[in-house]
This record gives C-alpha cells, structure tokens and sequence, in this order.
C-alpha cells in the first residue's frame, strides 16, 4: 500500500487530503510543521510527500533537499495556497514531481498522485532488478522480495541502516549481505554484540583504550570502531547499548572520529554502519532508554525482516536448501521430505523462526539418519502437538460457533450471531472465489488472489482456517 | 547449556592455564566440553546444534592454528563464538573476523573481561 505524507500547516487542507487519498486505498499521514514533517519522512519510507511552502517554521521548497537525501528518496508535490512562478521554477529544479495549487480540484490532486505513483513504480522496479548476492538468505515471497530490494538499495550507499527482527530472522545475515554488495565487500566487517558486553567493557571495546586508562589497562588496545574503517561495523542488539555509550557513539557516528579512552588524540575511522534489534526502538525512546538523536540517525533506513509464520510458502525452499546443504556434509547421503512432513512444518509457526527451523531440520534428519525420507513422526513432539491442536481448532470443530456454516446445523429461520454471520460471508466469498477460479493448483491460487487481491499467505491461512 | 572449548593438544602451557581459569570458574548449569584435536572438533560441529544452548570457545595461540581453524569457518557459522588470538596484528585480526565472533581478546591479556562476556552470555541463555 503506498505511503502519502501531507506536510501543510492548515488542518482542514490535511483532513481533506487525507480522506480522499485513503478512500484511493492509500496510507496517509499529515503533519502540520515542517520539523515534525521532516521527523516523520526519516522514521517511515513514504513514497509520496505533499509539500506546502509556506509553512510556519520553514519554507518547503528548502526542505526539498533534506528531503532527497532519504535513502527511498519519495517524489515530492509541492503545493502552495498562490501562484509563484518562481517558486514553482526552483521546485522544478530541485526535481520535485509537481507544483500544484491548493485552489485546484480534487481530481488534479488525485491525477498528480496517481502520476507520480506509476513513476515511483516504474524507478523502483528498476532498483529492485538490480542482481544482488544473496549468501544463504532463501525465499521468493514477497516479503522477503521487498527485503531485498532494500538491500540493494542499501548496498549502493553508505548510510546507516537498521535492521530489525524477531529473533532467529536472519538480521546477521542480511547485514552481511549488504556488506558483501557494497563497495567495502573487501574490507572488514567487525561484529559488536551489544547484548554480550558488560556496560563497563562496552566503551573500551568499541572506542578502544590508552595504557593506564584504568587500572586493567596495562597496554593500549585498538577498539572495533577502528578496526572497521574503511569496511563495516555491524552493532548487533543495539537497544543494549548503554545510554552512557550512546551519545558518544552519535558524536563517532557524524563525525567518523573519536578519542579512545584516556587518550587525548582524536583517531578517524571511515566505518559504515549497520545496527540490528529485536526490540522496539520507537517505544524505548519513549521511555527514555534510547536516544533520540541516535535513534533517527541510524532509522532512516531500516528493514524489516518478516516472522516466517508470515512467508510460509519459503519454509519449503529454506528446509529444501538446507537439506541440500547437508548432503555435502554427509558425503552424499541425501535426505527427502515426504508431502506430510512438509505439511506439517509450514502448518507450524516457527516462535524461534528459521533458525529454529533449521535446527529442527538437523535434529530431524539425525533422527531420521543418513539417506532416509523424512516424515512427520520425526518431528519433535511439540511440533506435532502445535499442529494437532490446530486441527481441532479448524471451523469443524468449534473455532466458529457449531451455527456455522449453514450445513453444520443451523435450523432454517433462526438468526446468526453477528460474528458468525461475517464468518458466513467469508466463508461463502471465499468457497464462490475459489470455485470460479478452478484451473491446475497454481494457476487457480494466483488468479484467486489477483481477483481477491489477498496475499498467497493470506489466502492459504483462510482455506485452511474454512478447511476448503 | 554447553560450553565448547577447543584447546589444541599441542597448545603452549598457555592452553592448560585457559582452561584451568575457565574450569574454576563454575559456571552454574554449564556443562563443560574440551576438545583437543581438529578431527574430533570438526566431528562435535557437524552434530545437531542449538544455538541458544551453545558457546563456543576457541583459543589459537598462533598463528598457525588460526589458521588451521579457518578450515572450519562453514561449520562455525551462526554460533554463538568467542576467540583467544594469538596477538593483536592487523593481519590476525583479520583472520578473526571471518568468524564473526562474537568477542575476542589475546592470549597475553587476563581473563577477566572475557570472563564477565561469558557470564553475560550464560546468563542470557538461562532467560531464553
């Protein structure tokens, strides 16, 4: 869904846009500053912003530039309550998509943005085509897709990027990735895990320290912000960095120099930097347990890896590669999947995602032994009982009330509660959608969700939820 | 919860001091394995693994057995792993880096600082 953000500091202009763009099944948000605009457009990847120039503490055709820097760089729509033909000139030049005036109907506000939208389209097609080394990140769904879109993206500059994820996602992984695409490929990438380093260590082995900076200082020890330059510093678990830490971390960050500690000569350090979490940052900087500024800093580019529960159609691929991996490692010896025992491991959820998925795999196959065909039995017993659990809960079996649908007993006149009466409408919207779109397997589910406009995973989840 | 030391047989006294100090240690619920030869090592890595209940400690105290443990980078990818370097030279360092460890520290330092690593670490790994 594409992201509009409306920066104008009249509320009745922001309301009205906001209404129009989100009936065009747009995501739109508004702001009445240009300073809160601006937060906004580094903390989200908007696509579109519509910019008024006159605003109370700013001028917006000057924001354009800062605006540009954004690593998703959104097209930009100037708008402006008067005609200002030089304005409209210098918005031209700053390669803003349009220049439109406020008085203008709702139909050109709504031309422009579809406009721009298919240029946004077309530019990013393009980006995303460009051919990436992926190391061992498996998957063709469109989660993991668009991830990697932004790892390109992020391959091609130098700005810090923030990778977020439950745990198990991937997050080291894809941190590598984009180092491995990227200019420095041939440089170091040091590794910092904040989650394993005391407080006390933490500012000597990122920053490094001088002989007799304290009292187990008996030499001068290089920290890793060093030994990264010129390649890359991966911050793992960053909502572990000490506050104490972190405003002298922003100040290395800006500036590529610090002071190691207890010594009094600034050393440079050309370091790109690439921070992963598992924890919500936004809301720790709520609380005060993370700092603003820093936050900003490394979340204006951020990639978000998707739980595996939600790219289910890529647990065969991750499982099938997996297997393949252990065949060289067990000279040879190649291990099946039975259909069932690939049933089963999609119809689970993965809590620890595909790392746990991987160690279930190797657990399984050193169960199964070298060579053998693997089947649901070999799974761990909580597995199995998860996925039993779920079966009983399908609609059969009481997960709708025993009304639904018609044929499960509902006597001719009686009323359905509203529930199970939007639980009918599902069920029959769906049982019509599949019926009509009858072909081989594939082909039906790809129409199915062009005509639905569900996701596969989406669509999948309701035909096993209805047990269609 | 396991803790994996690779301590090469032919490992200077400095090797037989390390796991001393780490035996003394007695880290609560951590059951202790040393493994002294790469054949036996690279057969510990080649069984199942779990990540959460794993740290593995590797002390090369030259350069040599550095790089001899390169040879098993594939194997120690995605542990959990903490390196003892033979010294601090760039090219060293490099050589650690594709380990992707998760700290490092040199076989002349105490080993106090990995000591409150390894603590941390357990300590987390008891929370999962």
């Amino acid at each position: 869904m594409p992201k509009i953000l409306i920066i104008d500091d009249e509320d009745q202009i922001c309301k009205t846009l906001v209404k129009i763009f989100t009936r065009m099944n747009h995501w739109v948000n508004y702001s009445l500053t240009l300073k809160q605009g601006i937060e906004k457009v580094f903390a989200e990847e908007f696509d579109i912003i519509f910019l008024d120039v006159n605003l109370p503490d700013g001028n917006g055709l000057e924001a354009i530039e800062v605006i540009r820097e954004h690593p998703f760089a959104p097209e930009i729509i100037i708008m402006t309550g008067y005609s200002d033909p030089e304005g409209a000139e210098l918005a031209m030049k700053s390669k803003a998509w349009d220049y439109i005036q406020k008085s203008r109907s709702h139909k050109e506000f709504k031309f422009s943005l579809i406009r721009a939208l298919e240029y946004r389209k077309q530019k990013q097609s393009k980006l995303h085509g460009k051919t990436i080394k992926r190391d061992a990140i498996i998957g063709e769904s469109y989660l993991i897709s668009k991830c990697l879109g932004k790892v390109s993206i992020a391959a091609s500059n130098n700005l810090p990027v923030l990778i977020k994820g439950e745990t198990g996602t991937g997050k080291e992984l894809f941190s590598k990735a984009i180092h491995n695409n990227s200019k420095r490929l041939f440089e170091e990438f040091v590794v910092v895990d904040c989650a394993a380093l005391p407080e006390h260590l933490v500012e000597s082995t990122l920053f490094g320290h001088t002989k007799g900076a304290f009292s187990s200082a008996d030499s001068d020890k290089t920290g890793l912000m060093k030994m990264a330059d010129k390649g890359t510093l991966f911050l793992d678990e960053v909502g572990e960095l000490p506050l104490s830490v972190q405003k002298k971390f922003l100040r290395a960050l800006q500036e590529k120099q610090f002071r190691p500690v207890g010594g009094r000569k600034e050393i440079k350090s050309d370091f790109r930097l690439i921070c992963a979490t598992h924890r919500d940052l936004e809301n720790m900087v709520k609380k005060k347990q993370f700092r603003k500024d820093l936050f900003y800093r490394i979340f204006s580019m951020n990639i978000h890896l998707p739980p595996l529960k939600d790219r289910e159609n890529d647990i065969k691929a991750i499982a099938l590669y997996h297997l393949s991996c252990k065949k060289v490692f067990a000279k040879g010896n190649s291990y099946t999947m039975s259909r069932e025992f690939l049933e089963e491991i999609q119809m689970y959820e993965w809590p620890g995602n595909v790392r746990e998925l991987i160690n279930t795999i190797d657990l399984v196959c050193s169960d199964a032994g070298a060579g053998s065909t693997l089947f649901p039995y070999h799974l761990p017993g909580h597995i199995r009982a998860f996925n039993i659990r779920n079966k009983f809960d399908t609609p059969k079996n009481g997960y709708i009330s025993a009304k639904f649908p018609f044929s499960y007993g509902e006597k001719p006149g009686s009323r359905l509660t509203f529930k199970d009466h939007i639980e009918k409408t599902k069920y029959e919207y769906l049982h019509d959608l599949l019926s009509s779109t009858k072909g081989d397997g594939k082909g039906a589910i790809k129409e199915a969700c062009m005509v639905s406009g569900l996701s596969k995973s989406q669509l999948y989840r309701l035909i096993q939820k209805y047990n269609l | 919860m396991n803790l994996i030391l690779f301590i090469h047989q032919d490992s200077s006294t400095k090797g037989a001091v390390f796991k001393k100090f780490i035996n003394h240690q007695n880290f609560k619920r951590v059951e202790i394995q040393t493994f002294q030869n790469f054949n036996t090592f690279k057969a510990r890595l080649e069984q199942v693994s779990n990540y959460n209940k794993e740290i593995f400690i590797l002390f090369a105290d030259s350069k040599k057995r550095l790089n001899a443990l390169t040879a098993l980078v594939d194997l120690l990818e995605g542990k959990r792993l903490i390196m003892i370097l033979p010294n601090d030279l760039k090219a060293t360092i490099s050589i650690a880096n594709q380990f992707f460890p998760r700290y490092f520290t040199y076989v002349n330092n105490t080993y106090d600082d990995l000591c409150a690593v390894l603590t941390k670490m357990i300590n987390q790994t008891k929370l999962i």
